[in-house]
């Protein structure tokens, strides 16, 4: 049985094998348009040899007047050292329309004579301008702007929990030295103190002490928290990373979803042998029906594993994304998406009653599969509905096997059952694909 | 070789091949001669195995076509009507893959390349891709494809369509070659002069159901050895002759529809004079004459009913 | 120029592409599809998307006293994930395996022993297991951190009470009540403002992600078809059916306006149906000014339909105008910003996207959108955009003489 289904198929394979290594026009589309969107996604997330990526430098307007020069050297110091933002100091109106004419990302102001409203216990009001057409960016300022302050309001909240006599109000006098002290300037600030001329009160030197040892006690919490990231754990188990960024999942991803178009393209052929007659001459020679499916998966899976290993080789060697750890899964795992991916195309191919409708079949099929399966964007951050569906895409299993590989540096051992998801499809595909020619050609309708 | 009995094959409630039966004997060139859609490709796909059969029979190379596919596909050699070769590779390696397939071992696989090369007059062009042949040298490619394997049967449909008339001679010569070599050769076409030239014995085919079948003369003798010798006249003057003629040696019969006048007779030489004769007592010019032996034509309009080139 | 050769050859291109009807696929059903899931993927751009919820897990809670549970109570009704608290702890190996198998976003371990450590005054470790590959995770990991923050401020503030001494720095008592009502009403606060169109006057959320994906796909689609249809080009030169249009009417120019009208009847009558359903199914909102939107649709399309034409022209099979078409029809949308903002590449990469056609139609939609501007605010990049019609059609009537009168 074997035999007969293996008649002639490594002529059928070696022949349209020949055939695509032949259409160099068709070889280089198939490689070159994904190496360029590839390559266009790296420079915009990856970095490697082009250097690092990521959000950064996000512009931002600051305001505040009458802020002291120096605070506000230190605060555009304390800001530009994240490498997150790049600073300018304008004025209110300018900064509004800054923000409205999208030169940048948010804008900040501070309110007018800051030190002195908050020493004498007003509110203060800090107001957050966001272009409206920048979410990302003006959601990182935001979010940061927020944690900063929610570490300062507790600190504040804890102080007047402990001190309640120490009313904001009567702290009028430490402006001007505070000023100083935030100005990177506290020598000035405890000559000024010392040099008092009698008019400092007591309370006031209280809290300047009660500060002090409030500042050395929040400088050591009571409730460490110990922050353990997957990336330092499987680090120490010595699955050292490169750079990590979006690219690293990407990669993989959009390299799965090209080879589903490119492998659509590789059976497609399967009509066109059928418009040629080239399916019939093919049939009432001594070839069966399960060579004819085979040679077209064999060369399919070929294509597509071929296609996966140059852009993940070109994704390391110019993105530094990691694929050297593992060669073997990364093969095998390549082997098996490839399998799985032409076995299911095989069977829309045999499906569609021509090329237009399979061209028109795939391409759905590809592009939802690419969403559900996560070609598009993380797992986790589709809803469960969603996700369920996904998980039931063979892209699913060839992007997680990807992910574990490349992103967490894992080895064949954390992939097998991916590897062996895909293979399961690929076999079953195959079988589908074969039994629906089969009862076609008794038909007398595959050729 | 091929033996053909009753066989029916319908797709939905269309019958493309009706109770057809024949059979074709080793070292044969039998021709299936039809106008299109007479069903001649139908039956050569029953045959090669293509199709299933609606009901009836057949049977290649002592094989049954239903019961055992894979015995007749393996003596069968087929050309399509259209051209099944891979254009995008070369002629030599359209040869290398057929005979790969059929498992020409390599050192067969290579002479037997050379030979075909050779006997389709491609020899040339062995390493050019087929896209960029005429239509000539395609349909000798095509040809050779199918002979890579030395069948005993070949099934040649229209293997001349579309191609000009040398490169047509040359495709009939080698038809012939290769059929005085031995091989047995179901041809079809539409090209009355072809099947004239080539076949031993002739299927006439239209609607699905063989018309006729025999060698040339037998079919010509079915359609008798009358010649018709036909012209102009008028009604008036055809009553005068329908009461002479039919005293003229030889004459079967004498008709007239709409201003043609038409006498059957045993030889239209001996006619003619005697009509010249008559016209000229009546005073009337002999316009449009025409006279009509026997002939394939003839028995093919007469059988299909239609002109043989649509 | 004859305008009934011309509008002849239109309606010709017209049936041809009704006829064919997988073309429906590519016109409207795609991007339809697109628009809805992709925005259903993205969400808002601040929160998870489609109300997913995902799990921060305590184990050992048991172990915490009146101090853990007082740290998880802001986390109990968090509206972005579920709290599962476990009072068994549990091994390190087992929390990092919930996050390698993704059962978990977080994880907090408290050690046993946790809360008498603490009363005898030391300063046992809680453990936070999280991903920062995975934005669910991340976002746990703030809402811990800011929930950890609060109260460890008052965990430290509490050791700094001592009713028995005079020492400075050292207080009667501490306030709870007045601390927690310190920290929901801080005196020092932060309020943020979204610039630009407020959300009463869109009809969606401005920063809902089918703002940006409907009009995006939207732009991609047309584009993508109108590149794809230069093979029928190609197959017309093939086919020798443009010699027979030479033959009918000697002016290339016709040609060229017939070619190119009908891309563009093509492109605007599936810019409209897109954009239609982008507001009646998905609620998008073009912002104050219709012109703006019409003078930037016809612009796109007429770019759109002069590439189209001009690959038509240069290409010298369907294979290459496919594959070229494929290169330009996915490389814009993606070099442009219509797949992810531009505002999250490097610099260099802005300005490439900024000075391409997508970049700057997604651009003015942005600013319409959310700027509510118009033709005068955004006439710079119509400007823009104007420029790269006239130069590709320009390059594609220069090419096509070239070819039917080489």
């Amino acid at each position: 049985m074997m035999q007969a289904l293996t008649r002639g198929l490594g002529a059928l394979v070696w022949k349209d094998l020949l055939r695509q290594v032949k259409d160099v026009k068709g070889l280089v589309i198939f490689m070159m348009v994904p190496l360029i969107l590839t390559f266009i996604m790296g420079l915009s997330f990856g970095g490697g040899i082009f250097g690092k990526s990521g959000i950064s430098a996000i512009p931002l307007a600051l305001s505040g007047g009458d802020l002291d020069q120096g605070l506000k050297d230190r605060l555009t110091q304390g800001l530009e050292e994240s490498d997150l933002f790049t600073v300018t100091w304008t004025d209110s109106l300018s900064a509004a329309d800054m923000v409205t004419e999208g030169k940048v990302r948010a804008a900040l102001i501070f309110p007018d004579r800051l030190l002195e409203r908050f020493f004498q216990g007003e509110d203060v009001v800090l107001t957050l301008w966001k272009d409206p057409n920048s979410q990302v960016g003006a959601g990182v300022v935001e979010s940061i702007l927020v944690g900063m302050l929610s570490q300062f309001q507790a600190s504040e909240a804890a102080y007047r929990a402990l001190w309640p006599e120490d009313d904001p109000s009567d702290m009028g006098e430490l402006e001007e030295p505070m000023e100083d002290l935030l100005s990177g300037d506290p020598v000035r600030m405890i000559q000024m103190l010392r040099e008092d001329d009698g008019t400092t009160t007591q309370e006031l030197l209280d809290h300047v002490e009660r500060s002090a040892v409030f500042a050395q006690a929040m400088g050591e919490p009571a409730l460490p928290l110990s922050l353990h990231d997957r990336q330092d754990w499987e680090a120490e188990s010595g699955d050292a990373r490169m750079s990590q960024n979006l690219y690293d999942y990407f990669l993989p991803s959009f390299a799965v979803f090209f080879m589903m178009f490119g492998t659509a393209a590789v059976v497609r052929d399967l009509h066109r042998e059928r418009e040629s007659k080239t399916l019939a001459r093919l049939l009432c020679g001594p070839t069966s029906v399960g060579a004819v499916v085979l040679g077209k998966w064999v060369t399919a899976v070929t294509m597509a594993t071929l296609q996966l290993l140059v852009l993940l080789i070109a994704g390391g060697l110019l993105f530094g994304v990691r694929i050297g750890h593992a060669p073997v899964a990364l093969l095998l795992v390549s082997l098996a998406a490839g399998g799985a991916a032409s076995s299911v195309y095989l069977v829309l191919g045999l499906i569609a009653s021509s090329e237009k409708v399979m061209d028109a079949m795939t391409t759905v099929f590809t592009l939802v599969c690419g969403m559900l399966g996560g070609n598009f964007f993380p797992l986790d951050t589709m809803p469960p509905a969603l996700s369920m569906f996904g998980r039931g895409t063979f892209n699913y299993w060839a992007n997680k096997a990807f992910s574990e590989i490349i992103t967490h540096g894992k080895g064949l051992d954390a992939v097998t059952l991916e590897i062996g998801v895909l293979v399961l499809i690929a076999i079953i595909g195959v079988t589908v694909a074969t039994a629906i020619f089969s009862i076609r050609q008794r038909q007398g309708v595959a050729a | 070789m091929i033996k053909v009995q009753d066989l029916v094959k319908k797709y939905g409630a269309t019958v493309a091949v009706d109770r057809l039966s024949f059979s074709v004997e080793r070292g044969e060139l039998f021709g299936l001669l039809g106008p299109n859609g007479a069903g001649k490709t139908t039956t050569i796909s029953v045959l090669s195995t293509l199709l299933p059969a609606t009901a009836g029979s057949a049977s290649v190379a002592g094989f049954d076509v239903g019961n055992d596919p894979d015995q007749v596909r393996r003596r069968i050699g087929v050309v399509p009507q259209e051209l099944a070769v891979y254009e995008d590779l070369s002629a030599t390696e359209n040869l290398r893959f057929w005979g790969k397939l059929y498992g020409l071992d390599r050192t067969q696989l290579n002479s037997r390349v050379e030979e075909m090369l050779e006997a389709v007059d491609l020899a040339g062009h062995a390493r050019q891709r087929v896209s960029s042949f005429s239509g000539g040298m395609k349909r000798r490619l095509n040809l050779a494809c199918g002979l890579m394997h030395r069948p005993e049967v070949l099934f040649l449909d229209e293997p001349t369509v579309g191609i000009d008339a040398q490169a047509r001679n040359n495709i009939l010569s080698l038809i012939r070659r290769l059929n005085e070599g031995g091989l047995t050769i179901l041809y079809t076409t539409h090209y009355l002069e072809e099947a004239e030239q080539l076949c031993h014995r002739i299927g006439v085919i239209d609607h699905g159901e063989l018309a006729s079948l025999g060698n040339k003369e037998d079919l010509i003798r079915q359609i008798g050895d009358e010649d018709s010798v036909r012209f102009e006249l008028s009604g008036d003057h055809f009553r005068l002759l329908e009461a002479l003629a039919p005293g003229w040696p030889d004459v079967q019969g004498v008709t007239w529809n709409r201003g043609l006048a038409q006498i059957r007779c045993h030889d239209g030489a001996k006619v003619i004079p005697l009509l010249q004769e008559w016209l000229s007592d009546q005073d009337l010019p002999l316009e449009h004459l025409e006279v009509e032996r026997p002939n394939l034509e003839t028995l093919y309009l007469n059988l299909t009913g239609r002109a043989h080139r649509e | 120029m004859n305008a009934r050769f011309v509008l002849a050859l239109v309606g010709m291109r017209l049936r041809r592409i009704v006829a064919e009807r997988a073309n429906i696929i590519w016109l409207v059903i795609m991007p339809l599809i697109f628009s809805f899931l992709m925005g259903m993927l993205m969400g808002n751009w601040s929160q998870p998307a489609g109300g997913y919820r995902y799990t921060l897990i305590v184990y050992g809670a048991a172990e915490g006293g009146d101090t853990v549970q007082s740290l998880l109570d802001p986390l109990r009704e968090h509206p972005d994930f579920d709290l599962v608290v476990r009072d068994t702890v549990t091994t390190i190996a087992y929390a990092q395996l919930l996050l390698e198998e993704r059962r978990v976003s977080g994880a907090l371990l408290v050690p046993t022993g946790y809360a008498d450590s603490l009363a005898a005054g030391h300063r046992p470790v809680l453990d936070f297991y999280h991903d920062s590959d995975r934005t669910s995770s991340q976002r746990i990991r703030q809402a811990v951190e800011s929930a950890f923050a609060a109260a460890s401020v008052r965990q430290t503030a509490l050791k700094l009470v001592d009713p028995n001494t005079d020492e400075p720095g050292k207080a009667a008592s501490f306030y709870t009540a007045f601390f927690d009502s310190l920290l929901t009403n801080p005196r020092v606060r932060l309020e943020s403002e979204t610039l630009g169109r407020s959300s009463e006057e869109a009809l969606l959320l401005l920063d809902d992600s089918r703002q940006h994906s409907g009009p995006s796909y939207t732009l991609m689609f047309i584009l993508m078809f109108l590149l794809m249809s230069a093979k029928d080009l190609v197959l017309e030169r093939k086919q020798r059916t443009l010699d027979r249009l030479r033959l009918a009417h000697p002016s290339t120019t016709d040609l060229v306006a017939g070619f190119f009208l009908a891309g563009m009847v093509v492109g605007l009558a599936q810019a409209v149906v897109l954009l239609l359903f982008n507001t009646l199914i998905f609620g998008i909102d073009y912002g104050p000014s219709p012109g703006c939107l019409a003078l930037v649709m016809v612009l796109f399309v007429g770019i759109s339909s002069a590439a189209g034409l001009l690959l038509g022209t240069l290409s010298r099979s369907g294979g290459q105008a496919d594959g070229l078409g494929m290169v330009f029809g996915l490389g814009m949308p993606a070099l442009g910003g219509l797949w992810w903002p531009l505002e999250i590449v490097p610099p260099f990469m802005q300005n490439i996207g900024r000075s391409l056609p997508t970049g700057q139609a997604i651009t003015i939609f942005h600013d319409m959108i959310g700027r509510g501007w118009g033709v005068a605010e955004s006439a710079p990049l119509l400007l823009g955009m104007a420029i790269w019609l006239v130069v590709l059609l320009s390059l594609a009537v220069f090419f096509f003489r070239r070819t039917v009168n080489p």
